[in-house]
């Protein structure tokens, strides 16, 4: 792992992006959110034919004198969401090759350092919640304003080890985080869909935006593999043998229906799901996550 | 396929077939670790795959297996055996030839001559083959197995004479009495009996599985010699049957196709008469088709045949039928009273009756009747004439002898009354045909009044039988004013009631005098007693009365179905000369023995049986038993015999060990081969 954990090249390029909340979040704060209040800010949001009941103080008296047409202007207030970064750094995830740039660990804390970076540039409060993992000081940073610093540490110390438990972790987190933020997960989902989901979907109702940024390792995934060897899993169990050529015939049924129950799971609660290649740019994820689209 | 193996122990050995397999298995178990961070989806997959592995080095694998297998192999010497043998014969020292010289070996298979007669030529050059001292007998099994030679013998150029003259017989194939006859000859020893047969007709060869079972248990052994056509064909009569139908009624005639081609063969009957028609027959293979002929309106009754068109087995390409005479029932009226006018006679009457529509299509529909008068005796004609009406006759004694003679012949006669009757003369001159003897005419009721109705008679009677879809409420609406009175009489197998009055009064009775009948109707059949004639039930009472009565019973003869083969029996009494049986081909032997005539027909068609210069006093309708013209090849008898002895139908073949040697030299070069291939390719990869 480099010292500096964020890609600045990647920071330059996602810089002009808005993170947008899918549903206007309340609060004061001027930020780039759209807000549930309209017409208490300067930004335009759209004319409306005027009806009676309208206040009068908001009609637009150019167009009126142009066109003969009374319409009422409306704005759309701008305010803050405070994000809250849950990085996945069980065992599971520290596998594959030990590279940032092409490890799912890797790509997990690039992501997360380059989220926090831009939502601190933007105003917005950033929070940082690890998972398993090992070696950080401070593996739970509530969502605020004022310093990057202990996430970046957090994120520039943390080792991969131990389970992320991810239904105990978001009934843990979950009653910290404020009602109509934003969540993003980021992890390998090497758990039971069927386990977190409803963990997921609980968070959800509470108004949380949750977003997760699915992590895969490719080579893992399509067991590129040349010989038969023995797998294990860091985060425990008994040693598997397998013929790579046997399993890589049943692999893709499996990923597909595994998927599956991942997006349905996530789809219940309304949350967003990408999925991310390690050995892939972030960028495109990266404005998925911010758009909040899947 | 199953072997036998020369020592215990190679069992043990085979063991050692596992030990490469494990060898394998272990040298494949990986033993790199590694860690992998999607386990969850691995152990989603099916456990079976998850656990399963690829052989790698199949050949190697391949070449290590067949070198411990020919070490067992070498080790123990294995015998392979499966079934489908044919036995060998002729070491015992007894041997018995069975001929099959049935229908079906008639079968010619291109120039090669008859199924019997390969048979012959195979089972002659066998004979000639066999060491001079072995003892042989033969036996053929075409319809009743007999034996060619008396017993076992060591002259085997008799036993050759007896085979070359084993000639082709009409019937169905003995097996079980062949094998019995050659159980008999080997005197409960051993021996081989060998069977020349085409194996075909269904369930021959089964039934003579218990035959085989015992001949097994004495230590003989049944050697099959199966002689085949390349492709069996044959077509044949399975049957021809007079019914009814358009016409003069319909010869079914059903052809059974034993080929595995379809077939269309030209078909005809010849009637007894001489007439023929002529029909084609399609058939897919293995069907068998019915074909109707329709019969002419009128048809001379005796035995018709039909012959089909066929190059294999001519035997039973014919057949025969019974046939009723047809619309030839012939009528003679015997008018006792012409009357003044046309309606008053009873002829104008029964003439309508018999031929509706006139005398221009009486030749193709009704029966046109014979009119005469009282005087005119000489007109009746015992061979043309098959009823007589006599009505209203006065005086019948000129007819009296005749009547007699014509209707113990089997001649009928129908005496209707009236005013010309006398009772007196009547009953003196025709006692011998009447049931009763007459009284006198009674009047049941005043001119002007409805008269006695008439009871519904049985439909279950032949003459009623018309009326047995309706109808036959119509006789009550028959009304007689005045009717002859009859002297009582008791009612027996001759003599019956068939009509009477509502009062009870006989009307119609029946009486059988010797081969023929008299019906005596104490009415009239015109209108002067009643309103029979006008009634719906005149016509169709009188065509019955001609229909039943004017069929002779017997046609030319009593009749009697035969099967070729199959012995005739008879019952003749009272016979003055010598029994005579005439066939399709002449004269047939025959036997008479305690009032029964025996003889046995070789050919299908029909058989006259009589004496010389009579009319025939039975006639025989002689068919072929068709299961022997199913040339198929059915059950196996080799597997039939197998089943019952089946070490003596194995091929056996015996491995070498030396071929075992230097089989297990091979392997271990093909696996230092694969080896060192594999050993080349590790290095490629590792480079």
């Amino acid at each position: 792992m480099t010292a500096q954990p964020w890609d600045a090249a990647l920071l330059s390029r996602i810089a002009h992006l808005h993170l947008r909340a899918r549903r206007a979040v309340a609060g004061w704060q001027q930020g780039s959110h759209r807000s549930q209040h309209q017409n208490t800010n300067i930004e335009f949001a759209d004319y409306k034919e005027y009806a009676p009941g309208d206040p009068i103080k908001h009609l637009d008296w150019r167009v009126a004198a142009r066109s003969d047409r009374l319409v009422i202007r409306r704005q759309q207030a701008e305010t803050e969401v405070s994000v809250t970064l849950i990085v996945d750094a069980s065992g599971d995830i520290g596998t594959g090759v030990p590279d940032l740039d092409r490890s799912k660990m890797g790509a997990g804390i690039v992501a997360a350092a380059t989220f926090a970076t831009f939502l601190h540039r933007r105003g917005d409060p950033v929070g940082l919640e690890i998972l398993g993992g090992d070696g950080c000081s401070h593996p739970s940073i509530s969502a605020r304003r004022t310093s990057l610093a202990p996430i970046m540490r957090t994120l520039a110390e943390v080792t991969p080890a131990g389970r992320a438990d991810l239904a105990d972790a978001f009934e843990r987190i979950g009653p910290r985080l404020p009602r109509r933020s934003v969540a993003i997960l980021i992890s390998d989902l090497m758990e039971e869909p069927s386990q977190w989901a409803p963990s997921v979907h609980a968070l959800c109702q509470r108004g949380v935006d949750v977003r997760v940024l699915h992590l895969y390792d490719p080579i893992e995934w399509n067991v590129e593999f040349k010989e038969s060897m023995r797998l294990f899993s860091p985060e425990g169990g008994d040693d598997l043998a397998i013929d790579p050529k046997v399993v890589r015939e049943q692999m893709g049924q499996v990923i597909s229906d595994y998927l599956d129950e991942i997006k349905a799971a996530l789809s219940h609660g309304r949350a967003s799901h990408f999925l991310h290649g390690a050995d892939a740019g972030l960028d495109s994820a990266m404005r998925a996550i911010l758009r909040g689209r899947s | 396929m199953s072997f036998l193996w020369g020592a215990p122990l190679a069992l043990g050995l085979g063991i050692l077939i596992l030990g490469p397999i494990v060898a394998h298995l272990v040298r494949q178990t990986p033993k790199e670790r590694r860690a992998f961070g999607a386990m969850l989806l691995l152990e989603r997959l099916p456990k079976r795959n998850r656990r399963r592995r690829q052989l790698e080095d199949k050949p190697f694998l391949l070449a290590r297996i067949l070198m411990v297998l020919f070490i067992v192999f070498a080790v123990a010497g294995p015998e392979i055996q499966w079934p489908g043998a044919v036995p060998e014969f002729g070491g015992s020292g007894a041997v018995v030839v069975v001929i099959d010289d049935s229908l079906s070996m008639d079968l010619r298979h291109e120039d090669q001559g008859t199924l019997l007669s390969r048979a012959r030529a195979e089972a002659v050059e066998l004979v000639r083959g066999l060491p001079a001292g072995t003892q042989l007998g033969a036996v053929r099994v075409g319809g009743t197995a007999s034996r060619l030679t008396p017993a076992l013998t060591s002259e085997h150029g008799q036993v050759i004479a007896a085979i070359e003259n084993v000639q082709q017989s009409l019937y169905g194939t003995d097996l079980v009495g062949g094998i019995r006859l050659a159980r008999q000859m080997l005197a409960g020893g051993g021996g081989e009996v060998l069977v020349f047969t085409d194996e075909a007709g269904q369930g021959v060869v089964e039934s003579a599985l218990s035959e085989i079972a015992l001949l097994t248990e004495q230590g003989g052994a049944l050697v099959p010699r199966p002689i085949h056509a390349e492709k069996p064909a044959n077509i044949a009569i399975a049957g021809a049957e007079y019914g009814s139908g358009p016409e003069g009624g319909t010869v079914t005639v059903r052809v059974a196709n034993f080929g595995t081609e379809p077939m269309e063969v030209p078909a005809t009957i010849a009637l007894p008469d001489g007439t023929e028609i002529t029909a084609f027959v399609e058939m897919a293979p293995g069907q068998t088709v019915e074909k109707a002929f329709t019969v002419p309106r009128v048809a001379q009754g005796g035995v018709g045949t039909i012959q089909i068109e066929d190059g294999h087995l001519a035997g039973d390409d014919v057949g025969s039928f019974h046939l009723p005479t047809i619309g030839a029932s012939r009528v003679l009226v015997v008018d006792g009273d012409p009357g003044l006018t046309p309606t008053a006679s009873e002829v104008y009457y029964l003439e309508r009756a018999l031929a509706p529509w006139g005398r221009g299509v009486s030749l193709d529909g009704g029966v046109l009747p014979d009119i005469t008068s009282p005087s005119a005796v000489s007109v009746l004609d015992p061979d043309l004439h098959r009823v007589v009406f006599l009505a209203n006759v006065a005086d019948p004694g000129p007819w009296a002898n005749r009547l007699v003679e014509f209707v113990s012949d089997g001649g009928s006669l129908v005496i209707s009354l009236g005013n010309n009757v006398s009772a007196d003369r009547t009953n003196a001159v025709l006692a011998a045909l009447l049931p009763t003897q007459l009284r006198r005419s009674r009047a049941l009721a005043a001119s002007g009044e409805p008269g006695v109705r008439t009871e519904t008679p049985d439909v279950n009677e032949p003459i009623f039988s018309a009326f047995a879809r309706g109808g036959i409420r119509g006789f009550n609406r028959v009304r007689w004013n005045r009717l002859f009175t009859v002297e009582p009489y008791k009612e027996s197998d001759s003599i019956r009631t068939l009509l009477r009055t509502e009062g009870g009064m006989p009307l119609l009775i029946q009486r059988r005098v010797g081969e023929g009948h008299v019906l005596l109707f104490t009415g009239t059949f015109d209108v002067d007693w009643g309103n029979f004639p006008l009634q719906a039930v005149y016509m169709p009472l009188i065509q019955s009365i001609v229909r039943v009565l004017g069929v002779p019973d017997g046609g030319e003869g009593r009749r009697f179905d035969g099967r070729v083969g199959t012995p005739v029996e008879l019952p003749v009494s009272g016979l003055t000369g010598s029994v005579v049986v005439d066939g399709p081909d002449g004269i047939v032997d025959a036997e008479v023995d305690s009032g029964v005539v025996r003889f046995t027909p070789d050919k299908a068609g029909a058989y006259r049986v009589g004496v010389a210069g009579m009319p025939a006093l039975a006639v025989v309708a002689v068919n072929m038993d068709i299961s022997e013209s199913d040339v198929r090849r059915h059950t196996s008898l080799a597997r039939t015999a197998a089943a019952v002895d089946p070490d003596r139908f194995m091929h056996r073949v015996q491995l070498h060990k030396w071929a075992f040697g230097l089989l297990l030299l091979l392997a271990a070069l093909v696996g230092v081969a694969a080896w060192r291939l594999g050993l080349r390719k590790e290095v490629s990869d590792a480079a």
